[in-house]
């Protein structure tokens, strides 16, 4: 989660919005009163804003916890396992599984390091319609292969069979709709909800082919990897977000969740991008990518699509961006605006001078990478059907989103929206699992309480 | 996306894109134009632009009952031919549940409406085919 602050734009049309980043900005903003007064403004719409992703962010956690409740598809793994875990052999010793399942997360945070990386050449390089294309690509096949298997198993759960042309039938309306709706237009609420049952199903294919103890690790190291990309002087993803704002153009368009309209060009995520174009780079798993579940063990899961969609996911710092208007400011004809940018996760440009048909609308943002990790989290935690615990968790992860954004209203610059909430998440977890539960567990045998 | 910005003419463009494009066997498209556009068509006072969003919002709506009407015909028609065991409908199912999964979660009362409301409208269906020739 970041958020860059930008200074009001003091006159002018909206398209004078400056693109600067960081705190020390150069704005050219007119009044101390008038500032001061759209930060009051600005802080006291924020936690509204707050309000507004935590709605979106519950619902993806529902959608995945319900989903593992009922249909065991997506709790158990048959077998297979990502070409990206490749420690996965059985055993009983406690440690020898631990140095798996830290090996498994580092060869993730390889893989999450790399793709970033890719996608920094190709966007200094210019590669502009390649990562489109990706990311259209991308999203394509989450929309339908993603979804086509996951009806087939809600299907199989409800013991409903309704004929194949109508289902096929409603795929592909659904399919095209999505498409439309992610990377056209559409609705906003239709985004909205694509959006989260996209990120749902990312989440569910991740709980399904991580390993036991090897989920908690790649969470672990992805938010460090997430704090360490964002805040560090010479991280990658600032690189990103200065490179952008020193060719005064938008960063790539990413997959954004926004509370109010988005900005007609931020899309499909470079998350995706990076994806496709080490899939194709490897051997094709396309083929791979079968809903059948009897293929056997084989080391090309089918989620190495998806994994690598996630792992892009991941890679792009996830961010949320704060704008607000202060309302007093909307009805001036100068158009004083605050704007605070994220950085890497590419969005706006507000200073689009040739596109003012579309401006950016206020709405807070948080990208979808954020909600992947906070629904595998909840996920995983609720496979285990020990409500404590996934209360516990949600409790912790809404609870890190606050206090993010908190800390994104006081620093004013880009901030990772994992650390936190992951951090607190697995505290929790842990704690409520080993502590907790067998407190009350021991507690409520012998009566003292319950 | 938020057309209440969009100019006038642009909305009428956005209308007819979808409307278009939901000609192309896309009646999911055709009921999120007539769910989008409905109030700039109905509820707003009527210049030259709203006519013509009417005009698109009024064919998607009557074209979408006409997919959902094929649809739900079709629907009941197959289950029916199903239930009584035919082979072709086979190759036309999509999936072959082997039942319902008992799960920690299965003695719920929202599982079990999930469950039963699939079955209750395939027995609705099949008392609507049975009415009928009667």
């Amino acid at each position: 989660m970041s958020s860059n602050r930008d200074p009001p734009d003091g006159g002018g049309t909206v398209t004078e919005t400056l693109t600067t980043y960081g705190t020390n900005l150069i704005s050219n903003r007119s009044r101390p009163e008038e500032e001061n007064q759209v930060e009051e403004a600005e802080l006291k719409y924020g936690a509204s804003h707050v309000i507004h992703l935590f709605v979106p962010v519950s619902l993806c956690m529902a959608l995945v916890v319900f989903t593992m409740n009922t249909i065991t598809f997506y709790s158990q793994n048959n077998g297979r396992h990502l070409l990206y875990t490749p420690f996965v052999k059985e055993t009983d010793s406690i440690v020898e599984k631990g140095l798996m399942s830290l090996g498994n997360a580092l060869v993730m945070l390889c893989v999450v390091v790399f793709m970033t990386v890719l996608l920094i050449v190709f966007y200094k390089y210019k590669f502009y319609k390649l990562i489109h294309g990706w990311l259209i690509i991308s999203s394509f096949l989450l929309l339908f292969l993603f979804t086509t298997i996951y009806v087939q198993e809600v299907l199989k759960s409800f013991d409903v069979s309704p004929s194949a042309v109508t289902i096929l039938f409603a795929l592909g309306n659904y399919g095209v709709l999505g498409m439309m709706c992610i990377h056209w237009k559409g609705p906003l609420r239709l985004q909205q909800f694509y959006l989260i049952t996209m990120s749902a199903l990312m989440a569910l294919v991740f709980i399904k082919y991580l390993p036991e103890w090897t989920v908690w690790f790649v969470l672990f190291v992805i938010s460090v990897w997430d704090l360490v990309a964002v805040l560090t002087p010479k991280g990658p993803l600032r690189y990103l977000v200065e490179t952008a704002q020193e060719r005064n153009e938008p960063i790539f368009p990413a997959l954004i969740y926004s509370s109010g309209v988005l900005y007609p060009y931020v899309l499909v995520t470079a998350l995706e991008n990076p994806e496709e174009s080490r899939t194709t780079s490897e051997q094709p798993a396309t083929t791979e990518a079968a809903p059948s579940t009897s293929a056997g063990n084989t080391g090309f899961a089918p989620g190495l699509q998806s994994d690598s969609k996630r792992t892009a996911v991941k890679r792009i710092p996830q961010k949320v961006q704060v704008e607000e208007a202060p309302p007093a400011a909307r009805n001036q004809p100068q158009n004083v605006r605050i704007e605070r940018r994220t950085p890497a996760v590419q969005l706006e440009h507000l200073n689009y001078p040739r596109h003012d048909d579309y401006q950016e609308e206020r709405g807070v943002k948080l990208g979808l990478g954020d909600f992947i990790f906070y629904s595998v989290l909840l996920g995983k935690a609720s496979s285990y059907f020990d409500w404590n615990t996934t209360i516990a968790c949600y409790v912790a992860i809404l609870i890190g989103l606050c206090f993010t954004l908190v800390l994104l209203a006081v620093f004013k610059r880009a901030l990772p929206a994992l650390p936190i909430s992951i951090f607190s998440g697995l505290i929790f977890y842990f704690c409520t699992r080993w502590i907790i539960t067998p407190f009350v567990t021991f507690v409520s045998q012998n009566s003292f309480l319950y | 996306m938020d057309i209440s910005k969009l100019t006038d003419v642009k909305k009428v463009d956005l209308c007819k894109k979808y409307f278009l494009i939901g000609a192309c066997f896309l009646p999911l498209i055709w009921v999120v134009n007539s769910f989008w556009f409905f109030s700039d068509a109905f509820c707003k006072p009527v210049n030259n632009h709203r006519r013509q969003i009417r005009k698109y919002v009024i064919g998607s709506i009557i074209g979408s009952i006409f997919w959902i009407i094929v649809l739900c015909s079709w629907e009941i028609f197959f289950q029916y031919y199903r239930s009584q065991g035919l082979v072709w409908t086979d190759f036309l199912t999509f999936v072959f549940p082997t039942g319902r999964v008992s799960m920690s979660f299965s003695n719920h009362k929202l599982f079990d409406l999930c469950v039963n409301l699939p079955k209750f409208m395939k027995m609705l269906s099949n008392l609507f085919i049975h009415v009928q020739f009667i």
